[in-house]
């Protein structure tokens, strides 16, 4: 069709329905991002051209349509004045593509709507990239090639017939696109998307207030998710490492900045494998730097993100978490060997404590001046734990030395209570200690064998330091609740407080299971679609291709693309091919194809017959063959004369042994 | 049967000189019991071949020549009041005959071309209330002017269809020409004519037609023929089940003619202009519609 053509022809009246539905399709996502303002831009534009089309309302003229423009983004720069990131762009593009509709009339108008909306539907990952992102994504891509097709229609046609136009679209396109998917040199990001800052921060804090995490432990959301490579290790062995908090001003316990430095990728081969922990964290975006891991680290990479590691061995990206990341980290099951002394700054950094909590410092010093050994104070201070403490999620307000009331005379306490008593207590009587706050668990899932841990996986525990053996972890609420440890929080806690750990609740098994192959489907989407990196790229080449060299991989692109068309074209040729043919029917295709060899080509319209007389004007001996031949066949197929099936064959065959057709001697002049 | 049908054609052919194949296309439309719409310039022999094949086969032949102020009632007829009965009496129009020539169809209005094409579609007229069946066979042999010239009221599409053939005669060829210019005007002739076969033979033949046997292979053709005018984007709408059974009508007919029971491509070729002609549309002109949908389609599958 011509260009012409296209700016001539007006949209045939039937499709403005799925111009305006694949444009509703196509926005939504965005839209839903968006203020409400936009919407009522958007059923502003749908009503007039809903009236345009009636012929109630005119096309609007050039100054209402610049009015209409100038005001969208006059709109657009008041709302979002002031915020980074992609919201104002993609509602500028959003209001763009709702006025584009009434000024609608030609095809041409209709295929850049369209158009148009294969970049809508690209932006809607700006926002979201999980499976039903995906799904969705995919689903607006068939309904906008369902409506390209419909705006080339100029009558009616049932619905059935569009989807299965767009469908059968879809579906060849898909194995293409996963070539290309698959071979697509992956370039990191070309410009850094912006998000909009100052939202969105889940989890820890940088600072521990005795009280906090019974707050997050009540959220289900999931942190991350861990795959382990070889056997995974029980849950109440995973002490996910996130923060450790060394400095407390007797309310609050916050973290000392540290200098990071690069973390190395790999471990050394001086390690066997049954020493070491091989695990794949993807993390869901928390909008802090911290990352967590099993103590003590080794190694660490990701693809995505530049990851760093200091002293207090704690890894963490260079930049605050905003979008999924997956990282792989090595972790020893053995204590390391070499521990470095620990200095005398870090020493009184590690025992410091404020004026405070008088009664704690008493009952510490005194073991002090027992001259008890680091191993018997641990042991007596978690000794007071296992007496009449009581683990729970809703501890009693503590006032100005929160410690004390805790150890003397609440006696009530959450994970939080129990690691910094302990913490203050060990620094007291003069042994560095420390805070950590992190996941403790995780959920199993059977169906892909990783652990999900959620935010009511939060714990906080504690680390001495034992001259000559290191760091050594102490869980203080091991001792008051075993069960939180080994079984999980919910267990540990009274029956009535169990109803606030945020935990997903299934009324059914079947529920539970459909839940978790759900989320098995959402953490293969993450590990094996969206962190599809260079890495897993050059693997993957390296285990079909055998070796990563470009040429290979354009050899084998063009390779996979040209059988996927062949296939393509060769469906299509064998499905216009009639499938049944009679021996009659091949006979004759022989002898067409041999005479077609000899520069006798049968038009499509001729029939044997007529074929038969066009071949005598040049050779009459052959036309007498192929005569007969022809009436055989006409006996045969159209008289259904069943005896003449056999001579058809014998007449055919005749001619198909002939080997030239050299001897043109006109047959009159023979008999 | 054949020598019957063949000494029909040559009776004609003698007077509507060297337009032998139009005369058959119009003996087989006959037998396939369809009605027939001749498009030409005057002068060029409509009414004789109507007049011929009336004489040859024996029926009673009624004209008439269409003007712009036909009625319907001209054609179908009219009751009058007889006051001698003190009733009403029927006095029946041209139509009340077996063969009638509508001459000019397309210099009348809508109103009286609709209701002669309304008698040929349910071989019956409806008059003040009282349904009157016509005479069997019924057949009409329409003429029309080319649609250009002026003073016509074209007939719509939805009307064409009802004729199972539209033909033209042409020209005659030169030596064809000499001979009726050389010689006396072979029309004389026509009143000499003797019915070669009664109304008995000649239902007997539309019998045969169809008895003529379409093979699976020749309605494969068919179906690829009309599955091209649907699907093909020359055509601006493809043809109707009812057109293609008239193909298969047409084509049965024709093969009859040819001295065949059973029907072959080459029959359907040759009525294909006469019965797909005036059903098709499209951007190019018919003739070459028709062409590219003979060339496009293969006969041998």
């Amino acid at each position: 069709m011509k260009l012409s053509s296209l700016e001539k022809d007006t949209i045939f009246r039937g499709n403005l329905v799925w111009m305006l539905s694949t444009q509703a399709i196509c926005i939504l996502p965005l839209l839903v991002k968006l203020p409400l303002w936009i919407w009522a831009v958007w059923f502003l534009a749908l009503f007039w051209r809903i009236q345009i089309h009636l012929g109630k309302w005119r096309f609007p003229s050039v100054w209402i349509k610049f009015t209409l423009g100038i005001g969208c983004a006059g709109g657009i720069y008041v709302t979002f004045s002031g915020v980074r990131g992609v919201e104002p762009m993609v509602g500028f593009l959003v209001c763009s593509f709702i006025l584009k509709i009434i000024e609608m009339r030609t095809k041409k108008d209709a295929l850049i709507v369209l158009f148009i909306g294969f970049i809508a539907v690209a932006a809607q990952f700006l926002f979201a990239q999980d499976v039903i992102a995906g799904l969705y994504g995919i689903f607006s891509l068939f309904i906008l090639l369902t409506a390209w097709q419909a705006a080339f229609y100029s009558r009616r046609v049932s619905l059935k017939q569009y989807f299965r136009i767009g469908g059968l679209l879809v579906l060849q396109a898909t194995p293409f696109m996963i070539i290309l998917f698959l071979v697509m040199p992956r370039l990191g990001p070309l410009w850094a998307v912006p998000v909009a800052q100052g939202k969105g921060k889940t989890g820890f804090s940088d600072t521990l207030e005795l009280g906090d995490l019974g707050q997050l432990v009540r959220s289900p959301e999931v942190a991350f998710r861990v795959a382990f490579s070889g056997t995974a290790p029980l849950p109440q062995q995973l002490y996910w490492r996130g923060l450790v908090l060394d400095g407390f001003d007797g309310q609050r316990w916050q973290t000392a900045a540290m200098r990071a430095r690069p973390i190395g990728e790999t471990v050394s081969d001086a390690l066997n494998d049954e020493e070491i922990l091989k695990y794949s964290v993807i993390m869901e975006p928390h909008h802090y730097r911290w990352l967590f891991t099993l103590d003590p680290l080794l190694a660490a990479r990701s693809a995505q993100l530049a990851l760093e590691y200091d002293e207090r061995g704690l890894l963490s990206a260079r930049r605050p978490l905003v979008h999924k990341a997956e990282y792989s980290a090595v972790s020893s099951q053995v204590p390391l060997p070499h521990v470095a002394p620990l200095s005398d700054p870090d020493r009184r950094w590690l025992t410091r404590l404020p004026e405070s909590n008088p009664r704690a410092v008493a009952l510490a010093t005194q073991w002090k001046n027992e001259n008890t050994s680091p191993q018997a104070m641990v042991n007596r201070a978690l000794q007071i734990f296992h007496g009449e403490f009581t683990y729970t999620m809703r501890p009693p307000a503590l006032g100005a030395n929160p410690i004390d009331v805790f150890l003397f005379d609440s006696k009530r306490g959450f994970c939080e209570h129990f690691s910094s008593a302990f913490v203050f207590l060990m620094r007291a009587a003069g042994l560095p200690a420390r805070i950590v706050v992190g996941y403790q668990g995780g959920e199993y899932n059977q169906r892909d064998g990783y652990f999900i841990v959620r935010q009511s996986h939060a714990h906080a525990w504690a680390e001495v330091w034992i001259d000559g053996e290191g760091w050594r972890m102490v869980d203080p609420t091991a001792a008051v609740a075993p069960s939180r440890i080994e079984v999980g929080v919910e267990e540990a806690l009274s029956a009535d407080e169990r109803e606030l750990v945020g935990q997903m609740r299934w009324s059914s098994s079947l529920m539970q299971s459909l839940y978790q192959q759900w989320d098995s489907i959402g953490y293969n989407w993450n590990r094996w679609i969206l962190n599809y990196d260079r890495d897993s790229q050059q693997n993957l080449f390296s285990d079909l291709l055998g070796d990563t060299s470009p040429w290979r991989v354009g050899v084998a692109f063009a390779a996979a693309s040209f059988t996927l068309f062949a296939f393509y074209a060769a469906v299509q040729i064998l499905r216009r091919r009639r499938p049944r043919r009679s021996q009659e029917e091949r006979l004759i295709q022989a002898v067409l194809r041999k005479i077609d060899g000899w520069g006798y080509v049968r038009k499509p319209e001729e029939t044997l017959g007529q074929f038969a007389v066009r071949v005598a004007e040049s050779n009459p001996v052959m036309a007498r063959e192929l005569a007969t031949i022809a009436r055989l066949y006409t006996a045969c197929v159209y008289a259904e004369d069943p005896a003449s099936g056999q001579r058809l064959q014998i007449a055919a065959r005749h001619l198909l042994k002939k080997k030239s057709p050299r001897t043109t001697k006109p047959a009159l002049s023979r008999s | 049967m054949s020598s019957v049908i063949n000494l029909l054609i040559e009776n004609i052919g003698q007077i509507l000189l060297g337009k032998d194949r139009q005369v058959r296309l119009a003996l087989a439309c006959l037998l396939a019991r369809g009605h027939l719409l001749i498009e030409d310039l005057p002068g060029m022999g409509k009414t004789t071949l109507a007049q011929c094949l009336a004489a040859v086969l024996g029926l009673k032949y009624d004209r008439v020549q269409f003007t712009s102020d036909l009625l319907p009632s001209d054609i179908l007829g009219v009751s009058i009041f007889d006051k001698g009965l003190n009733a009403f009496s029927f006095h029946p129009g041209p139509v009340f005959t077996q063969l009638l020539l509508a001459d000019e169809i397309n210099r009348t209005t809508p109103k009286t071309q609709s209701a002669l094409l309304e008698a040929m579609e349910e071989g019956q007229v409806t008059i003040d209330g009282e349904t009157r069946v016509l005479p069997q066979p019924f057949f009409v042999i329409a003429t029309q002017n080319p649609i250009h010239q002026s003073g016509t009221f074209p007939l719509p599409e939805s009307q064409l269809d009802r004729f199972l053939m539209r033909i033209t005669l042409g020209y005659p060829s030169a030596a064809s020409e000499r001979l009726l210019l050389k010689g006396e005007d072979p029309r004389i002739n026509l009143k000499k004519i003797q019915p070669l076969i009664g109304i008995p033979e000649l239902m007997e033949l539309q019998r045969q037609v169809n008895a003529v046997k379409a093979s699976d292979a020749v309605i494969d053709y068919l179906q690829r023929l009309v599955e091209r005018t649907r699907r093909d984007s020359h055509f601006a709408y493809g043809l109707s089940p009812r057109g293609a059974m008239a193909w298969l009508r047409a084509g049965k007919s024709w093969a009859l003619i040819q001295g065949r029971e059973y029907l072959v491509p080459e029959d359907l070729q040759a009525v294909m202009g006469a019965v797909v002609g005036h059903r098709i549309h499209g951007r190019e002109k018919v003739e070459d519609l028709l062409d590219h949908l003979l060339t496009s389609v293969d006969v041998m599958a």
